[in-house]
């Protein structure tokens, strides 16, 4: 049931010089005496029921904005929002609370905001009171509320029923750690019984376990609509991007050919992203061997991977190998066994202080381990130009069967804080690995295998002790 | 404008539970709660009774035998033109005060001026319903002519709606709106026979009188309360007509401009 569908939507602020302005305007004398500043331009997407996709994006990338035209409590300048099913937002909690009602009363205000009759509210009101857990103050008033306790009121009123579309604005992080834990798994619940679920975060991890689908927004522009995997991995290069730490030049190019689309006319929109994805397939099909992505058997690894890659003249090839014990290149390890991960850097140019490290992902993306060179406390020294250097990484893969791929990078200048001044090279999702199950080990599961050593002692009946060791 | 009406009934659950919780939030945490709302109409109609009815004693042409009569006569045209201020003042400020619910909930803007109208409505009654018990103790109840209020109450609240509902929404826009509209109020409350009767106006002023809407409204309530008379419905048409032409100017404001509150606000 929950449908949403965007179509060119854009959002502008009117600004006016002044009221005087703003006046002859609205008495005719002026047709246009405002300036347009524009938030949110040109967003065109489709959400099916049933899908959780996650927003991302800086802040004042316009998802906040996003969010409200569909909700609905503010108006597209151009465009339009078709939302179909019933919507719940989580945009700000506790609207319409009052601190001199008790909590109960406030149910009422809360629930009949959203449209609620009291019958219905009345009815829901137990399992309300049961999922804030604020007890015996539900006849208190709010104003004795701790914020904790008021918050969490407020979220249990907001999800007292399911919704067709959940609309979440980083209201998770609320209460405390149990609380949280437990309104998490409202919201999974709820996907899992099909309500659609549209989530802004900043964090990447709540959307590699929330959404199937992410969107990434950057100055009023929707840069990319793909798997988290390939929209937390662009949100992060964008990121290294605006905080300088890559040089100029070596992203704005792929990104900027996205973003443009704010300044773009309304109607060359749509011709514009269907040119952008030709170019990307066109790039894709031109990347050397080292770095296109191994499109692997569900598909996972797209062409999209390498957009958040980032490249400067500073480095002029890297290789990247997965070899098995034998030295020899690998696809697949076995749980528990060694690899080593090769990676070969040919400097272009000298460089004071290089350094290569690579990251572990999920089959989701999410990351699961990374380390550089200069973490494990090792320095390359300076190179000179032209210079090739090969770092191996040898570990044993000791995870859960599946997928994993391996990002590389190479940086300059490390830093106390384990960040670099700027970095000079990094291919997203290089290489995939499939690690298949270790038969003749231990049944477990998890994320990796602590390989624990266990022991058991009995003690005979009618001891009081399990072991004497223990005295 | 069906949309509109449509929406108020689907939140009318809403709409009746804000002007209850309205009410109450004004006397919670005191110990008399709602004896209050009774206090001050009270002592309003005690003091012009005393002061009006014992002390002073103006005299009102064609009334002289009627005790009270101006006490009856001022306070027929100072509740109701309680109920005319109250709306319109409140109306000025309901999206501006109400600016953060606008902004973050999604519900239909015009359950806002609604929860006003109803809930003046409410404090007027509670003082009419004191006004009632005075007349019927001096024993100077009106009798059938009484049921001549409803209509023109009726007339009075959709006028102060239509009103409202403009001033509100320009005054999102234009703050001045609604300073403007406390001082227009004084004036329009000395320009209108509420204090005084139409017969002391020097006769240029008392031939535009009947372009005053609340001059029409007023009258008909001072001559159901003193002359236990039914209104003049002549004196209303004019109200009447530009009552139907605010409401159409603020459905079309209210449609035209409600998207852009929230960007205002």
């Amino acid at each position: 049931m929950g449908y949403i569908r965007t179509a060119n939507l854009g959002k502008a602020y009117k600004r006016y010089p002044s009221k005087g302005a703003l006046l002859l305007e609205w008495l005719g004398v002026r047709a246009e005496a405002h300036e347009k500043r524009w938030v949110l331009r040109h967003v065109d997407f489709e959400v099916q029921p049933g899908e959780s996709v996650g927003i991302v994006g800086q802040n004042g990338a316009g998802k906040s904005t996003l969010l409200k035209m569909i909700v609905g409590t503010t108006q597209p300048t151009e465009g339009s929002v078709e939302v179909r099913g019933r919507v719940a937002a989580l945009l700000e909690l506790g609207m319409g609370f009052h601190p001199d009602f008790t909590g109960r009363q406030n149910c009422f205000v809360a629930g009949q905001l959203m449209g609620m009759s009291a019958a219905e509210i009345e009815t829901l009101l137990p399992e309300i009171e049961a999922f804030a857990g604020v007890g015996d103050y539900m006849g208190q008033p709010l104003r004795s509320y701790s914020s904790g306790m008021h918050v969490r009121l407020a979220f249990a009123v907001a999800t007292c029923r399911r919704p067709d579309i959940l609309i979440v604005d980083e209201a998770l992080s609320v209460g405390d750690l149990l609380f949280q834990q437990k309104s998490f798994q409202r919201i999974k619940q709820f996907c899992q019984e099909g309500t659609t679920l549209l989530f802004v975060s900043h964090s990447p991890s709540t959307v590699f376990a929330l959404c199937s689908r992410a969107i990434l927004l950057n100055e009023g522009g929707l840069v990319i609509d793909a798997t988290p995997r390939e929209v937390i991995a662009l949100y992060e290069t964008l990121m290294l991007a605006k905080a300088g730490r890559v040089p100029p030049g070596t992203t704005e190019g792929r990104l900027a050919s996205k973003t443009e689309k704010l300044v773009a006319p309304g109607a060359a929109a749509n011709a514009n992203r269907s040119r952008d994805s030709e170019a990307n397939a066109a790039a894709a099909r031109s990347q050397p061997a080292a770095t296109a992505t191994e499109t692997n058997a569900d598909g996972l690894a797209t062409t999209n991977d390498h957009l958040a890659d980032i490249r400067t003249e500073a480095v002029e090839h890297v290789d990247v190998g997965v070899l098995n014990r034998e030295g020899r290149a690998t696809a697949s390890v076995i749980s528990g066994q060694e690899i080593t991960l090769e990676i070969a850097v040919r400097f272009a140019d000298a460089c004071g202080d290089p350094h290569v490290g690579f990251r572990l992902h999920n089959r989701l993306g999410e990351p699961l381990f990374a380390t550089t060179t200069w973490g494990m406390g090792r320095t390359i020294g300076p190179v000179a130009a032209n210079e090739n250097v090969r770092v191996r990484f040898t570990f044993s893969l000791a995870l859960y069967p599946g997928e994993y791929s391996f990002t590389v990078g190479v940086a300059e200048g490390a830093m106390t804080d384990g960040w670099f001044a700027r970095d000079l090279y990094r291919a997203f999702h290089v290489r995939t690995v499939t690690v298949l199950q270790d038969v003749r080990n231990s049944q477990w599961v998890g994320t990796w295998n602590v390989d624990p050593e266990v022991s058991v002692d009995r003690a005979p009946a009618g001891s009081t002790r399990v072991s004497d060791s223990t005295a | 404008m069906g949309r509109i009406l449509r929406a108020l009934w689907a939140y009318r659950g809403f709409i009746l539970a804000s002007v209850r919780r309205e009410f109450d939030a004004r006397y919670k945490g005191s110990l008399f709660g709602g004896l209050w709302a009774i206090a001050s109409p009270l002592s309003m109609i005690v003091i012009y009774a005393v002061v009006f009815g014992g002390l002073m004693r103006p005299s009102l042409p064609g009334h002289d035998d009627t005790r009270f009569a101006f006490g009856i006569y001022l306070c027929a045209g100072i509740i109701t033109w309680g109920l005319l201020s109250e709306t319109l003042i409140r109306m000025n400020n309901v999206f501006v005060e109400n600016g953060n619910l606008i902004k973050k909930a999604s519900f239909p803007r015009v359950c806002l001026p609604a929860v006003v109208v109803l809930s003046s409505l409410l404090n007027f009654s509670i003082v009419f319903a004191v006004y009632l018990v005075f007349l019927l103790v001096i024993g100077h109840f009106p009798g059938w002519s009484l049921l001549a209020v409803v209509p023109l109450l009726g007339i009075q609240v959709l006028f102060c709606l239509g009103l409202g509902v403009v001033l509100g929404i320009v005054n999102v826009f234009f703050r001045d709106v609604a300073q403007f509209t406390q001082v227009a109020l004084q004036f329009w409350f000395w320009l209108t026979p509420i204090v005084y009767t139409p017969g002391i106006l020097p006769a240029g002023v008392r031939d535009a009188l009947p372009f005053n809407p609340a001059y029409g409204l007023i009258a008909g309530y001072q001559s159901i309360f003193l002359d236990h008379a039914w209104p003049d419905w002549h004196l209303l048409a004019n109200a009447m007509v530009l009552t139907a032409l605010l409401l159409v100017v603020a459905a079309r404001l209210y449609v035209r401009r409600a998207g852009e509150l929230a960007d205002e606000l």
